[in-house]
């Protein structure tokens, strides 16, 4: 709460200097105006203008009173003038990206949103990309011969796909140079510290998907990068560090990264996301991702509800026991959901132990007496309706 | 108005697939599916068959798979997936058929064959049912397709035999196609039998 005031305080009165030097010294430029339709500008911001009409409508498109509004905050914290031109889109879609285009369109998946330990995070990726819309790359982009022919590869797709499927390609076509790059990064940087933010946590961001690709790897097999980001951000091995060092050089990284607003905003849908997640069955990320939230935050139950479904949806040699005592602990934690006594329940049936099962699956239906899955419950029981 | 969009928009998407042979569904007191498993054929149903498909997925569709469909998975043994698929990751990630599994796991199995191209799907009911003759269960859910974001109703009857998975899976664009056609895959899922 204290952390929010503080925050809002900041930046209406835009009390910079108190707030750690700045180490490029630029400042944002000013506001876009809109481009003359007849311009190159113009054409590429009436092609994105019918792809924000199509976000408007999807199904995906969260419409919570909450979350996109706490979103759409940070972005006018950290975009400053731009804040009137910065339209933020939350999509439900489990994988890690952001994107904002030039005309004042961010989306942000709730994948990334999952994976953020904190507030501080989210304005580390959220600055990036208005980095990007502020020093106008995607139009740099476009007078490059190259990327020319993909965007007119774009648009000949984009009008059958849907909003989601449209943007890996239209990403493709968008990848930014290492110079556009390392510029939003640190403009990004800056953004965050005068924010009030701690610039380290940028850092963080990249060595936490880093990890999880790479437990992925060690999992599946799988070398590629399957997160959209990186089609568009390409990995380089010294980015964690730059960023790392230019944090150090700016300062201010012992402020309060915002772990409860966070926490709070997407407490109505972490469950749902969670789920998510595991649907998309690379459980060598899920088991880094949730085996990370439960390190961080030993208390968490919903958090360590999942990673015991991890270990039974990943069914490697031994998983079922680890399923077991994982989902045991859980069940003693704060925030641990119903679907916990089910787990449990389940793995107690097969193993053949009745009692502990009946114990188990009553313990559910007590809690969740309207699930779906009540009269299935019911029937494992040898009880009738 | 709204239908015949719909119907432009998913067959403009679905427009460059390899082509498929559509074959009428006999109308007769038993169609024998592979496996030994046989339902009552109904008019207006084809199957769609396309060169390559592994004979335990079959699909059954009246107006084309992206609008209603209904599929066959019969016989499934132990240790095998609902499809094949190549290359090492995506088969790790390929859940297959136990023994075991109870009724959730076998929609759990389900759901990740559909929603490994980022289609969201929602479990909206699961109960014991009689199918084919035997305790099996049944289903339904609600799947939001990722490329052209149409949402789609389903409804799904199992049961495991000697070992084995028969399972029956229709889904179909919410608007019109699932509750038009319901009640004739009601009828062809009441109508299941597995045996010779
Ligand atoms: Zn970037």
């Amino acid at each position: 709460m204290e952390r929010r005031i503080f925050l809002r305080t900041c930046a209406s009165c835009g009390a910079t200097a108190a707030l750690g030097r700045t180490l490029f010294g630029h400042e944002l430029p000013e506001r876009i105006p809109r481009p003359d339709v007849k311009t190159m500008e113009g054409g590429l911001w009436a092609m994105c203008d019918r792809e924000e009409e199509k976000l408007r409508q999807s199904p995906l498109r969260l419409r919570d009173a909450i979350l996109p509004a706490y979103i759409q905050g940070i972005a006018c914290r950290l975009g400053q003038v731009h804040c009137p031109d910065i339209r933020t889109y939350v999509m439900r879609t489990p994988y890690f990206n952001a994107n904002m285009a030039p005309n004042g369109m961010m989306q942000v998946w709730t994948g990334l949103l999952l994976r953020c330990m904190n507030e501080a995070q989210v304005a580390a990726i959220l600055g990036h990309e208005i980095g990007h819309y502020a020093l106008r790359h995607g139009l740099e982009q476009l007078k490059d011969a190259k990327s020319r022919s993909a965007f007119a590869s774009v648009i000949m797709v984009i009008p059958v796909a849907g909003p989601l499927a449209a943007l890996g390609t239209m990403a493709g076509g968008f990848a930014y140079s290492r110079d556009h790059e390392r510029a939003a990064d640190r403009i990004g940087l800056e953004l965050m510290a005068k924010a009030g933010y701690p610039p380290m946590e940028a850092s963080h961001v990249w060595a936490n998907l880093l990890d999880e690709l790479k437990a992925e790897k060690d999992w599946s097999g799988d070398a590629s990068k399957r997160s959209v980001m990186f089609s568009t951000h390409p990995q380089e091995a010294e980015r964690e560090k730059t960023l790392q060092d230019l944090a150090t050089a700016m300062g201010g990284n012992d402020r309060d990264p915002g772990v409860a607003p966070l926490r709070r905003a997407i407490a109505a849908q972490r469950m749902e996301w969670m789920e998510d997640e595991l649907k998309r069955r690379r459980f060598g990320e899920s088991f880094a991702l949730f085996t990370r939230l439960c390190k961080t935050e030993p208390q968490d139950g919903m958090a360590c509800y999942f990673l015991g479904e991890t270990y039974r949806l990943r069914n490697s040699d031994g998983d079922l026991e680890l399923a077991m005592t994982t989902y045991a602990k859980a069940a003693d934690l704060p925030g641990v959901p119903p679907e916990v006594h089910r787990a449990m329940g389940r793995l107690h049936r097969k193993a053949g132990r009745t009692e502990e099962m009946k114990k188990a699956y009553f313990r559910y239906l007590e809690l969740r007496p309207e699930a779906e899955d009540a009269e299935m419950i019911r029937s494992y029981l040898g009880v009738s309706q | 108005m709204r239908k015949s969009w719909i119907v432009l928009s998913l067959l403009l998407a679905t427009g460059c697939v390899s082509p498929v042979t559509w074959v009428g569904v006999p109308v007769v007191a038993e169609t024998v599916l592979p496996g030994q498993f046989s339902v009552k054929g109904q008019a207006g149903w084809n199957r769609l068959d396309e060169g390559g498909k592994v004979d335990r997925d079959l699909w059954w569709t009246v107006n084309g798979a992206p609008l209603d469909l209904v599929r066959f998975f019969t016989g499934l043994a132990p240790g095998q997936p609902m499809i094949q698929v190549k290359g090492q990751a995506a088969q790790k990630r390929m859940p297959t058929f136990q023994a075991k599994m109870q009724p959730e796991e076998i929609v759990e199995m389900y759901e990740a064959l559909v929603t490994s191209d980022g289609n969201t799907f929602k479990r909206d009911k699961l109960a014991p049912c009689a199918f084919a003759g035997g305790d099996g269960f049944r289903f339904e859910f609600t799947l939001v397709r990722k490329s052209d974001e149409v949402t789609l109703k389903g409804a799904g009857w199992g049961v495991v035999r000697n070992d084995k998975l028969y399972l029956m899976v229709f889904q179909a664009a919410r608007i019109h196609y699932y509750p038009d056609l319901l009640p004739k895959v009601e009828a062809m899922a009441a109508s299941a039998r597995i045996g010779a």
